[in-house]
């Protein structure tokens, strides 16, 4: 990883703080409809190609007629955006900036294909979400209507952290954000999670269709329905790999900024992952039937 | 960064922190998010009081302190990365083990306090973006022991302060020596400074007041005292090897100077 570059995003974040118009008290704090956190997987698998199919997919969704309208179309007729991107550790690469205008949307559309990548070698979503948790979120400079983590990327997290996702997910969720997946399927969308993943050396993958008992597969769409998506009308919304991105962040933008209801089929959790669970309790229980 | 190669020094580091904190595991007073909830509701002229508090091993990289009010803070391991801690008071504060990458303590409080053994760097190679800068900082009758390589400490005042290990079975733990090459006290006050066993290559010290200072077992090749004023110093079993000494003041006054090396050439 770029040292300059890392310290540069850190430092990004203590900027952060001076953004606050005079101290962060709810009272003195402008509303804005939506505070949208696009949450960008950068690991190792993510090569410059890769990155700039991400960059440019989420500036043309900033540029996007529907995007625009669901923007200004709000009550508070603006929203929040901000960007984490994340692969060792987090870096909030874009401060929370206010878009009330196509013109603001096309300034922040820009500053987005400027990013320089942060190179990393694993997927740590969990610290990543654990930073957005703990100074992230609240620092943000306005009373927003709705609080949403848009977290994609290619694959499920296996950085061994300290605490379970879920733990994570679940401090976000009470807070009142809204946790939205966007896993980029490429190659096969039902491939085990996990497999040919990039991951610590000599650990196992955790929680992962390869350490059920029964072995079946569990998908990254069902990884992140069972491991991400969280909170009030919380959905995943898959892409068909990286060409398809800027077509999946279209849609999502226009659900999350809108906050209008997301088709069933992204808000269901997550079935398969669930059913294998199912599968082993009850394997377990004849299991212990047979015993007796 | 090679990743393996930093979760070897990790490890190393994680382990030598268990060592160290084992008798003191206590969780800290507050959560990375209070803490950073409370200094970013903080206004002008209103700095947040966390003086006695533990704060140990939270990640708070990044935030601004907003001159908050740490006075005898526990801040043991904790990740301070491009934090911006200028004009915070940290008189008597602890930040062994802390994580000061990029931090900036310009113009702080840091009487008395301690930094033995931080992480500096985010590899182990140095990089001048990432040293922490101490410009303007009260850091007297501070006790420091790490690698500050090209550390900014100009106009500090370091009066009284102890650097470097002095005794090596106990808070040096195994460092043979500190390193501060290139580090910059132009302009310090570093009169009545203890230092032993530390490498000051390349190190400034441009207008710096050293008088009665202990500069015991030092390596200052290639130092700058141009301007100094080393009246009283002992810089017993230093090393000056082409140490630029040019208007350097009180040099007939060194105490020591028969066993330093280097020093007669320098001085002719």
């Amino acid at each position: 990883m770029a040292v300059s570059n890392w310290l540069r995003s850190v430092a990004m974040a203590a900027a952060l703080t001076l953004t606050a118009p005079g101290g962060g008290n709810a009272e003195d704090l402008p509303l804005v409809d939506t505070a949208l956190l696009v949450s960008v997987d950068v690991s190792n698998s993510v090569d410059e190609h890769r990155y700039k199919l991400q960059m440019e997919g989420i500036a043309e969704a900033l540029e996007d007629k529907g995007v625009l309208d669901a923007i200004t179309g709000g009550t508070a007729g603006g929203i929040l955006f901000g960007m984490v991107t994340w692969a060792d550790r987090p870096s909030f690469v874009m401060p929370w900036t206010r878009i009330s205008t196509k013109e603001e949307a096309l300034a922040v559309a820009a500053k987005v294909r400027k990013l320089q990548l942060q190179s990393g070698e694993f997927t740590c979503m969990t610290r990543m979400m654990r930073s957005v948790n703990d100074k992230i979120v609240p620092q943000i400079p306005a009373k927003p209507t709705r609080i949403v983590v848009d977290v994609s990327g290619d694959g499920a997290d296996n950085c061994n952290a300290d605490e379970a996702i879920e733990t994570v997910r679940d401090e976000l969720v009470a807070t009142g954000v809204t946790l939205n997946g966007l896993p980029i399927n490429e190659g096969d969308p039902n491939a085990p999670v996990g497999e040919g993943a990039y991951r610590a050396p000599g650990t196992a993958f955790k929680d992962s269709a390869l350490t059920k008992p029964n072995s079946a597969p569990v998908n990254l769409e069902d990884w992140y329905r069972a491991h991400v998506m969280g909170g009030v009308g919380s959905f995943v919304l898959p892409a068909n790999g990286y060409a398809d991105f800027g077509r999946a962040m279209r849609q999502k933008f226009v659900i999350e900024i809108s906050g209008v209801a997301p088709p069933a089929r992204f808000t269901a959790k997550a079935l398969v992952y669930e059913r294998l669970v199912e599968v082993q309790r009850g394997a377990e229980t004849l299991g212990a039937g047979l015993a007796r | 960064m090679r990743f393996c190669g930093i979760v070897s020094l990790a490890g190393f580091a994680v382990g030598w922190q268990l060592l160290w904190s084992a008798g003191d595991a206590r969780a800290a007073d507050f959560t990375a998010r209070e803490v950073t909830q409370q200094f970013f509701k903080a206004k002008v002229g209103e700095p947040v009081d966390f003086s006695d508090k533990d704060l140990s091993n939270l990640d708070l990289a990044g935030l601004d302190f907003k001159h908050a009010d740490m006075r005898r803070a526990n801040l043991y391991g904790v990740d301070l990365s491009a934090a911006n801690l200028s004009g915070v008071n940290l008189a008597g504060a602890k930040l062994d083990r802390a994580i000061v990458i990029g931090a900036d303590f310009s113009g702080a409080n840091m009487e008395g306090a301690t930094i033995l053994k931080p992480s500096v760097f985010s590899s182990m190679k140095f990089d001048y973006a990432e040293a922490p800068k101490f410009t303007g900082a009260n850091l007297r009758s501070i006790r420091i022991v790490a690698r500050m390589d090209g550390t900014d400490f100009r106009r500090a005042d370091l009066s009284g302060a102890r650097i470097g290990p002095f005794d090596m079975s106990g808070e040096a733990g195994m460092a043979p020596s500190t390193l501060m090459m290139g580090a910059d006290f132009s302009g310090a006050n570093l009169s009545g400074v203890e230092i032993r066993n530390v490498n000051f290559t390349f190190g400034r010290f441009v207008g710096t007041d050293l008088r009665g200072a202990k500069l015991l077992n030092l390596i200052l090749a290639k130092a700058d005292f141009s301007g100094a004023d080393l009246t009283g110093a002992d810089v017993t079993n230093s090393n000056f090897d082409e140490a630029n000494l040019n208007g350097a003041k009180g040099l007939r006054t060194l105490i020591g100077a028969a066993t330093a090396k280097n020093l007669p050439s320098v001085l002719e």
